[in-house]
């Protein structure tokens, strides 16, 4: 691999992480690939896979975004939902063009990521507290505004976001894929993602070295905010309306794929590279299960087996490696 | 002053107090048996589940696979138990399950040495998964007889406040008799004490001899079996076993705890104070109706009351580190 | 004399880049008061811990009670009799102290049911057997260092220890405290209990111990009986050097503003009245006991923890400091106090540590060229011995990881630096090189405040020394009156 190539890849992240991501990733494909080639490696599969992976990506570099500061999002599915709602009420009561419905909810997104980021930041709110709570009220406003039901009658024009594609890939992919390269260029090449990185390694170090962290933990979270509210308008314009409990299951599945991509919950390490790949990946487990005709509980069960199984190798993967590399040397 | 602001416990009772009045006000039936009935009903299982959760905060960690145990223990149960088992046995054995499940999350967090919260993320999504591909997802509408009865035997009945009867399920006496029971192994035992030790610093209390991985055990073991006895109560008490029920309920236990008084990075919670939040709960959600505002806003009022909660703690918390230099005797007076 | 209780037989105990212990042997006899002593970071509570099996010896065995083990627990050790007073304490915050004390014995005995009342009253005893009155009922993270102290002696009191291990457990205590503690030892030696005593304080060991062994760098130097040493002699045992010092070159800006001029700085419960100028060029000691407010008025003046009132001035102009960035801006650094928590992120890169504070940008972006320039030229300057720039900075020896933090502070090229235990757990070349890279410095003009327990290094060091007790600057110390028992004095007064 050239070497520029392996920096971009690798870029704060730890190299046998990405390893085991990668042989994750080629594993589910490969080992699909063979089970059930037919169906697997058709070209349906891989458009579900293309429009079903986007809103999961986004919401899993926000759930990433907050790890490397040693944080955690559970608000970000509610402040998806809350934003989806928001543009959905605009364009069916209000009647409103979708950009400016989307502006409308863009908007509601920043600003719930910034209740977060000011919990967390200027009140000291552990983020897994200040995160359950509001995200208990945003999904609350969000039951409030919806009325508890879906809301439906989406213009044409904004549910077409959805199916368009360009070059022979969905639009919505392509904004995964802007959004990861915009994140990855924050958190590697900017004085912000420098210092996110370091708040999330040792937060008292962070203070004693001039960083002013609440500014951080605020830009942090109102960054995981935005995000929410793009996957929510990318929710929305998939399912053709919006409700404030869509994807509950989506908070455990942001933390195990940024898990799986090898981001440190204790905070300091992120590669954006490995969360997309880890999300794909998960969509393409979960098509693959699926095409197995298994029942889609299973999938819940392997990603929860998947998940612990990479916390084990996180802990224990260097000592195990260290033991065979010893026993070659023995051999 | 700072003392009593800084009781979370009266302050829960004092916001309980002030909703009864308001609610009250407009409605004088509003104050009686019935709604003491409804609130205590609507809370029991939520009890259970917040007295578990609070043990294993308190320890340290933020469980939140409390409700998949307490499903998959108690629909599993009641799907293979035969018609006629006795509700002794049935109870027996979705605590035991419980227990089981339990220890398994132990054995994660030991053994993976990660957060709570991640392992019980991943083995909650494993139980439920299994649930569903292995047990099943239907809704079971006729239960053991043994549980239909039990399901109607109450404490009390009563006349109700305008119209009909108001009771009290039995089951009310087990949720006291749990609470009861892990308030006293918080109090009484050294394994008790040992719970606040490891929530308090891990490394101390190891150095202090205590076995931090035992403790964990211990408490999960707790926490678990208390889950399934939850699930239980819940299916008995509604008369049917639907998987379904507590689906992403997972954070309103967790707000309950919170309200409580329990500290999230642990170290300190009361069965007292995981009662009172969910106490107060129920009753903010009792209380919205009459108060002329639509159920649909519970979440986001219990949501706002959270944060309002929470910010009160750290604020609080925040202001208790500073131990004064200056009040030492000054130089001057000791040398004389 | 009778068979050591608890013996380390060739215990090496390494953390990432730093050996902390190597080889290290010593045993401990009933009835005796045996002192460890070194400088600070060169092993001894490392040793200590091994011993007590709050850590596992990367080799060597501990024995005790004559049971040897590999890999010793600390309830395997609490049950044979071993008590340990650690120097961070190592009580629980959230536990009364009647709890603390009682609360390890019950568990190392094996007991199942746990009375308030009676953890209350053996507690209640061990206080009153120490002579000492602690408040019993309230959460040990409330009550001030010196009871915490106080609380940890108790505690191991309290149980029917054979081997009792102290970790400087003086630093915050009165001198009336300190002598019921070693009334305490007294009796406990009479009454057979082996003890370890840690200390650095030269008064300390003479007036108690009946064997001494001198750590050095993480090894045993020599071990004998007090009176085969001097005070001299001892503490160039435990230097490895003779009494050195910098030629001192009394800076001349008579004319030229204060590097740094601080007037009424208070904050109410902490500190008071703290008015202290550096001149340009001018190497300030700060003296004072563990809890005397020393650090709390370093971080006031660089803002981690603002004062309340107070002035403070910057080559003459007023600057006002919120937080560690307004200190920053106006050319004030810190180096903390301790540097595993507070200085260092342990396992991201070296590299990024350096740049950590002033991490140089262009238009919202970091510049990657002035960042490895800057990497380069602090590595160069400071001669830290490394890898690479990318492995982490724990896999640094104590020495070299200084040298990173001072570093990141001379890159901003502030105008005052203000180090708290600059050489703590630094090897004797390194701290020597550390003190010299000070000096340099000041010599071009950087006003520098050192806060030190090493006294003999703030009198090498400093042009003057400022001594503080209980919140306020009492006595400034210069000239003549710079010598080492006026300031032991000066700080311990009480
Ligand atoms: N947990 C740890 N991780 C890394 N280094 C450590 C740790 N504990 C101690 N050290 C290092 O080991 C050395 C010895 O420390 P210590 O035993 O605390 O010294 P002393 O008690 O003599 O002052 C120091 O260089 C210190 O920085
Ligand atoms: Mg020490």
């Amino acid at each position: 691999m050239p070497e520029r190539f392996r920096k971009v890849l690798l870029t704060m992240g730890t190299r046998a992480s990405f390893i085991r991501l990668l042989v994750v990733a080629v594993g589910i494909v490969v080992v699909f690939g063979i089970l059930k080639p037919a169906v697997f490696l058709s070209g349906q599969n891989l458009q579900y896979v293309e429009l079903a992976s986007p809103e999961v990506a986004i919401l899993s570099l926000a759930m990433a975004l907050t790890m490397l500061t040693a944080g955690i999002d559970l608000s970000v599915v509610s402040i998806a939902n809350l934003s989806g709602v928001v543009a959905a009420l605009i364009m069916t009561n209000g009647h409103q063009s979708p950009g400016l419905a989307m502006l409308a909810a863009f908007g509601v997104a920043l600003a719930c990521g910034a209740v977060n980021g000011l919990l967390v930041g200027y009140k000291h709110v552990p983020p897994i507290l200040a995160t359950l709570a509001t995200g208990q009220l945003f999904s609350g406003l969000a039951l409030v505004a919806s009325g508890g039901t879906v809301v439906k009658g989406l213009p044409e024009p904004f549910t077409r976001l959805a199916l368009l594609t360009v070059a022979g890939i969905p639009l919505i992919f392509w904004v995964m894929l802007i959004v990861a390269v915009i994140i990855g260029v924050v958190v590697a090449k900017t004085p912000l993602g420098f210092r996110m990185r370091l708040v999330g390694a040792n937060p008292t170090a962070a203070d004693f070295s001039g960083i002013r962290r609440a500014r951080v933990l605020l830009a942090t979270y109102v960054m995981s905010g935005a995000l929410g509210g793009v996957a929510g308008l990318i929710i929305s314009a998939r399912a053709g309306g919006a409700n404030s409990d869509y994807g509950s299951s989506y908070v455990l599945l942001a933390v195990v794929i940024a898990v799986l991509a090898g981001v440190d919950p204790e905070g300091g390490y992120l590669t954006v590279a490995g969360v997309v790949i880890a999300a794909i990946a998960m969509q393409l487990l979960g098509a693959g299960l699926l095409s197995l005709s298994v029942s889609s509980h299973v999938v819940n069960i392997c990603q929860g087996l998947l998940l612990v199984t990479m916390v084990l190798l996180n802990t224990w993967g260097t000592a195990l490696s260290g033991l065979f590399q010893r026993r070659r040397v023995i051999a | 002053m700072r003392r009593l602001i800084a009781n979370q416990e009266l302050l829960l009772i004092g916001l309980m107090a002030v909703l009864l009045l308001a609610v009250s006000l407009k409605f004088p039936d509003f104050f009686g048996q019935q709604t003491l009935f409804n609130v205590l009903t609507a809370s029991m299982v939520g009890m259970l589940f917040a007295v578990g959760v609070m043990l294993v905060v308190v320890s340290g960690g933020i469980d939140v696979s409390f409700l998949a145990v307490g499903i998959l223990s108690a629909y599993a149960t009641v799907k293979w138990a035969s018609p006629d088992a006795g509700a002794l046995s049935v109870f027996a054995i979705s605590t035991a399950i419980g227990l089981g499940l339990g220890l398994i999350n132990a054995a994660v967090v030991i053994i993976a040495r990660t957060s709570v919260l991640i392992a019980t993320l991943a083995t909650s999504s494993i139980y439920l998964g299994a649930m569903f591909a292995f047990v099943g997802g239907e809704v079971i509408s006729i239960l053991p007889q043994s549980l239909q009865t039990l399901g109607s035997t109450h404490l009390i009945t009563a006349k109700g406040a305008v119209r009909g009867t108001t009771s009290l399920n039995v089951l009310i006496l087990v949720v006291i008799a749990v609470c009861i029971l892990v308030w006293a192994f918080l109090r009484f035992t050294v394994a008790g004490r040992s719970v606040f030790a490891v929530g308090g610093d891990a490394e101390a209390a190891s150095r202090a001899a205590i076995s931090v991985p035992r403790i964990r055990m211990l408490v999960f073991a707790i926490a678990g079996a208390v889950a399934g006895l939850a699930g239980i109560i819940s299916i008995t008490l509604s008369g049917r076993a639907d998987p379904t029920t507590f689906m992403g309920r997972e954070l309103d236990t967790l707000a309950a705890v919170v309200l409580g008084g329990v500290a999230i990075a642990g170290g300190k919670g009361t069965v007292r104070g995981a009662v009172l939040g969910v106490l107060l709960i129920s009753l903010v959600t009792a209380s919205l109706v009459p108060l002329g505002i639509p159920t649909i806003w519970q979440r986001a009022a219990v949501g706002a009351l959270l944060i309002g909660g929470i910010l009160l703690q750290t604020t609080i918390s925040r202001r208790q580190r500073i131990r004064p230099i200056l009040d030492a005797p000054a130089p001057e007076v000791t040398n004389a | 004399m009778s068979a050591p209780f608890v013996e380390a037989v060739s215990v090496s105990k390494r953390f990432g880049g730093v050996q902390a212990l190597t080889d290290v042997s010593v045993a401990f006899s009933p009835g005796e008061v045996h002192c460890i002593v070194g400088e600070n970071g060169c092993g001894k509570s490392t040793l200590l811990k091994v011993i007590s099996g709050a850590y596992r010896p990367t080799s060597g065995q501990v024995i005790v009670a004559g049971t040897a083990y590999d890999h010793l627990t600390p309830r395997q050790a609490l049950s044979a009799g071993v008590e340990v007073i650690y120097q961070d304490f190592s009580l629980m915050p959230n536990l009364t102290a009647a709890e603390n004390i009682a609360l390890p014995g019950s568990v190392a005995g094996g007991r199942r049911l746990y009375s308030r009342t009676a953890a209350r009253a053996l507690a209640e005893r061990a206080v009153v057997r120490l002579g000492v009155e602690i408040e019993l009922d309230i959460p040990v993270g409330e009550l001030t260092v010196a009871e915490r102290q106080l609380t940890a002696i108790a505690r191991a009191l309290a149980h029917e220890a054979k081997f009792i291990a102290m970790d400087e457990p003086t630093t915050a205590l009165t001198w009336k405290e300190v002598d019921a503690l070693f009334a305490a030892v007294g009796r406990l030696k009479e009454s057979g209990v082996a003890l370890a005593f840690i200390s650095h304080k030269m008064q300390e060991i003479f007036s108690i111990a009946e064997r001494v062994t001198v750590l050095r760098n993480g090894g045993v130097v020599t071990s004998g009986r007090p009176d085969e040493f001097t005070h001299a002699s001892l503490a160039e045992t435990m230097t490895g050097r003779g009494s050195q010092s910098f030629d001192r070159v009394a800076p001349r800006n008579k004319g030229r503003a204060p590097a740094l001029k601080v007037s009424g700085l208070g904050r109410d419960p902490l500190f008071a009245d703290v008015d202290l100028e550096i001149g340009q060029g001018e190497i300030v000691g700060l003296a004072g006991l563990l809890g005397s407010g020393r650090t709390e008025i370093a971080e006031a003046i660089c803002g981690v923890k603002p004062a309340q009132t107070g002035t403070i001035e910057v080559l003459g102009r007023p600057v006002e400091i919120k937080a560690l960035a307004d200190a920053v801006k106006a050319g004030i650094g810190y180096v903390p106090e301790d540097r595993l928590t507070q200085g260092l992120f342990l396992d991201q890169p070296i590299g990024d540590n350096i740049v950590a504070t002033h991490l140089p940008s262009r238009r919202g972006f970091l510049s990657p060229q002035s960042i490895e320039r800057r990497k380069a030229r602090v590595v160069r300057d400071l001669r830290i011995k490394l890898g690479k720039l990318t492995d982490p900075v724990r896999s640094l020896s104590g020495g070299n990881a200084q040298r990173v933090l001072l570093g990141k502070w001379l890159l901003g090229e502030p105008k005052v630096l203000i180090l708290n235990g600059p050489t703590v757990g630094v090897d004797v070349g390194s701290k020597f090189d550390i003190l010299g890279v000070l000096n340099a410095q000041s010599l071009q003009g950087l006003g520098v405040l050192i806060i030190s327990d090493d006294v003999p290094e703030l009198i090498s060091m400093c042009h003057r020394v400022l001594v503080v007790r209980s919140g306020r600057i009492v006595r400034e110390l210069s000239g003549d009156q710079l010598r080492e028992d006026t300031v032991v004095e000066a700080v311990t007064a009480s």
